[in-house]
């Protein structure tokens, strides 16, 4: 006990500084001063209040709808399959780089310390971010729909066991999961790999909830309880819960929190934890550590022919060598790759998903009884759109300058690569060929996302080829624009001497003109355009043209800034 | 050939890095640069790789100026830095593919050059795998390979036998003579006067930015009238110009 409770010492400090390093972006710059304890507690109790605030607006809104149909234990049961869900996949994401990748391992590993204390101490530091997360969601909910559905007191004392007996055995269950599937099996070994499932499944789960929420009708889900008033989702959530067994005697130890039977349903939940922590500590004793030796150690990779050597030197151009070398890092590199490319993917889906459902559901307008999208075909199919370019031109270039300015591939491009911009500076390219290869990913990236736009767009709104073209046309030029806006930027200011890939994507200069620039951008555009229109009595052929040759101008004057800077790059930037 | 001409460089403005230095490395010669930590070794070799530019004077390079014809210049060296900087997420094949492609060598001469130093630094069988796999002393083999490939005039490297196991650092100090025995020119920094004393033709010996003496070893011995060790030497010169700031004449 006296070793465990040394060894948690240095593993929930190390435990607090990983979670602040995630949410605090630090620049490198400034890695000799201490980070500010006040920024810390300040960002800490943010997050904890809004993460309260919405759990208590859910458990308020939901216990008052299920009270209307009679249903209100049924919130419990809710929480109670809520929370081993929670505790499952923020387990799973935290279990393994806590457990098997980090690099205190091998210092803990060496000390003398029964490998059985290592292993506690471990699960311990990984259990307690996982509670503390999964309370934080719930608690407040739980706590509010007390207060809402008149519970007893006994239901708030014994909400405090219910929140461990509902996340303590779904934790180790999910820990005894992690532990064999490492044990046994290569996959998670790898932490590139890993990081990379992780990272878009956490942004999957996000983006799905968020369309979810989005279906829900919001104007009566607090009223009404959406799906989960349904008897049916009652029903299947009853049945659910009934596979939980610690769920299901803690939902019941809650429910009953008046009578004598919850000291019972709480004995029964308790005990069916202990036995879980005690199986998992058993089975953690005989197979973790060698999982974790498993993973150390360098990885084999199928050794080349002397056919496949030459196929893979094969000659090319130096543009395609360091295009070539550009992808590779953009696609393999965990972080780049879902800073940069999946959320260029991801985006215009999200938005345009989001657009569709909106404009599916928005109600009839008055005169036509037509939905947004019916009248845009309509709007379109009477050619009235002709009339209106410049307010095409606005949006369209708005939303091709936003989705750009958050797509940071060339805005992160000389940070990306840190300390290795040596080679860069040594090799003999001539910097324009390299400059172009490194603007190469994020252009064509915008270019082929704007082309399925434009074609998806045309498809569904019916679209005459001139327009399809115009809306193309502007949404390549105002791309590229925000492209080169980033990528300035990032020449000018980069941050090469990163320690964590992330901070060369999110942390930098660029990055942040880039993702703010854009508001500005578009904010001057259609100032100009109302300023025009204003000034030729609302002629809108003339704002079009002014709004889209504004647009040229400013891809131009872009293209000579980087071409001027990219002339002294390597003499500006010393390493 | 390596020509400094009254080459000097400041971080902050106030303090010479590397302090008016004038030198010429021949062909056919390996000259070692010497001198205690932060004396300005590492300065000057990427000044003369154009990582750094000079304040003042210049540096040319096969008669190629660093800075004006730097393209010219970078195609006639490699450099070995003393961490190895590389692009970690590429596998080892990948990265001289790059380093080919980029220096414009041909592919069957890019095949046999990759086989045969890859052997030589025993790197054959890892060429497959990712760099971040490797240890220091791999990634440091790795970019000698590397730096290799395009039959490079003039081979600068910077504390190149750093993580080097012995095998491999007696490899490199064999293909250093190898190299200026065919007439070409290595730089080197080192802190391990053992090897500077067997491998170099010529030293460098520098402190405080400023090159207090060049030439051979037996020069610097005439000039003490001391048979000694090159590190008895090398301490000497050293405390002597902390002490009188006279090492200046000792510079040919």
């Amino acid at each position: 006990m006296k070793h465990y409770l040394i060894l948690m010492r240095p593993l929930w400090s190390e435990m607090l500084a990983n979670t602040s390093r995630g949410m605090i972006s630090s620049r490198k710059k400034n890695k000799d001063k201490p980070r500010s304890r006040v920024s810390t507690v300040f960002l800490f109790a943010f997050i904890i209040v809004m993460f309260s605030f919405y759990s208590v607006m859910i458990g308020i809104g939901l216990t008052k709808a299920l009270m209307v149909v009679g249903a209100e234990d049924l919130f419990i049961r809710i929480i109670a399959l809520a929370a081993p869900v929670f505790t499952l996949i923020i387990g799973i994401l935290q279990a393994i780089p806590m457990l098997y990748h980090e690099s205190s391992l091998e210092s803990l590993l060496v000390l003398p310390v029964k490998p059985s204390t290592i292993t506690a101490a471990k699960l311990t530091q990984t259990f307690v971010p996982v509670f503390l997360l999964t309370t934080l969601l719930c608690y407040p909910s739980l706590i509010a729909h007390g207060i809402v559905s008149h519970r007893p007191w006994g239901y708030y004392v014994q909400s405090i066991p219910f929140m461990l007996y509902v996340t303590v055995a779904p934790f180790a269950l999910t820990m005894i999961l992690v532990l064999v599937m490492m044990r046994y099996t290569k996959w998670a070994r790898n932490k590139d790999r890993f990081q990379l499932i992780t990272s878009i499944v956490m942004i999957l789960l996000i983006v799905s909830f968020s369309l979810f929420a989005n279906m829900q009708p919001s104007d009566d889900f607090f009223e009404t309880g959406g799906i989960f008033s349904d008897p049916a989702t009652g029903a299947l959530l009853n049945r659910l819960v009934k596979f939980l067994p610690t769920s299901a005697f803690s939902a019941a130890m809650l429910i009953n929190a008046d009578r004598w039977s919850t000291l019972l349903h709480s004995l029964i939940a308790c005990v069916l934890n202990v036995v879980s922590v005690g199986l998992l500590l058993v089975i953690a004793d005989k197979i973790y550590i060698r999982g974790v030796l498993g993973t150390k150690g360098g990885q084999s990779a199928k050794q080349l022919t002397s056919k496949e050597a030459a196929r893979k030197l094969t000659p090319r151009s130096a543009y395609r060598a360091i295009l070539n070398k550009e992808w590779i890092l953009l696609l393999r590199t965990p972080a780049f790759f879902t800073q940069t490319i999946f959320f260029v993917l991801l985006f215009p889906v999200i938005m345009t998903a989001g657009f569709a459902i909106g404009f599916l559901e928005s109600p009839g307008t008055s005169e036509m009884g037509m939905n947004t999208i019916e009248y845009l075909r309509f709007w379109i199919m009477t050619g009235d759109w002709k009339h209106s370019i410049w307010i095409i031109a606005l949006i369209v270039g708005g939303i091709a300058t936003f989705f750009s300015g958050t797509a940071l591939i060339s805005a992160s491009a000389i940070s990306r690569q840190g300390a290795a911009f040596n080679i860069s500076k040594r090799i003999p390219v001539p910097i324009r060929t390299q400059v172009l290869a490194w603007l190469t990913p994020g252009i064509l990236l915008m270019t082929a996302i704007w082309i399925i736009i434009t074609i998806a767009l045309a498809l569904f709104l019916d679209m005459p080829l001139s327009l399809a073209l115009i809306v193309f046309f502007i949404a390549i030029v105002n791309s590229y624009s925000m492209q080169l806006l980033g990528f300035l930027i990032d020449m000018k200011e980069p941050s090469l001497t990163w320690s964590n890939e992330i901070e060369a994507v999110k942390n930098t200069r660029s990055g942040l003109v880039s993702s703010l620039g854009d508001f500005a951008y578009i904010g001057v555009s259609v100032g100009l355009a109302f300023l025009v229109r204003s000034l030729t009595s609302k002629n809108d052929l003339i704002v079009a043209i002014v709004v889209i040759a504004f647009y040229v101008a400013v891809a131009i004057l872009l293209t000579f800034l980087v071409k001027r800077t990219a002339r002294n790059l390597f003499q500006t930037i010393e390493l | 050939m390596i020509e400094l001409k009254n080459v000097s460089k400041s971080y902050d403005g106030k303090k010479n890095a590397v302090d008016n230095v004038t030198l010429t490395i021949r062909d056919g010669e390996i000259f070692g640069f010497l001198g205690p930590n932060g004396a300005g070794k590492t300065t000057a070799l990427k000044l003369v790789t154009g990582l750094l530019l000079p304040d003042t004077g210049s540096i040319a390079i096969d008669g190629f100026d660093i800075e004006k014809d730097a393209i010219e210049a970078k195609r006639r060296f490699a450099f070995v830095p003393d961490n190895p900087e590389v692009f970690t997420r590429l596998k080892a094949i990948e990265y001289l593919r790059f380093i080919g492609d980029v220096y414009g060598v041909d592919g069957d001469i890019r095949k046999a050059r990759v086989d045969e130093l890859s052997k030589k630094f025993g790197i054959a069988d890892v060429l497959n795998q990712q760099i971040k796999t490797f240890s220091h002393g791999m990634q440091q083999k790795l970019i000698l390979v590397g730096a290799l490939l395009h039959d490079p005039n003039t081979w600068i490297l910077d504390e190149p036998m750093t993580g080097l196991d012995p095998a491999s650092s007696f490899t490199l100090k064999t293909m250093m003579r190898e190299y200026a025995d065919a007439g070409k020119t290595v730089l080197f920094s080192t802190h391990i006067l053992d090897v500077a004393e067997k491998v170099c033709d010529r030293l460098g010996i520098i402190d405080e930015g400023k090159l207090i003496f060049v030439g051979t070893v037996n020069e610097l011995r005439a000039h003490y009238q001391d048979d000694s060790s090159l590190e008895s030497l090398f301490l000497r010169l050293v405390s002597d110009t902390e002490n009188a700031a006279h090492g200046a004449s000792f510079v040919e």
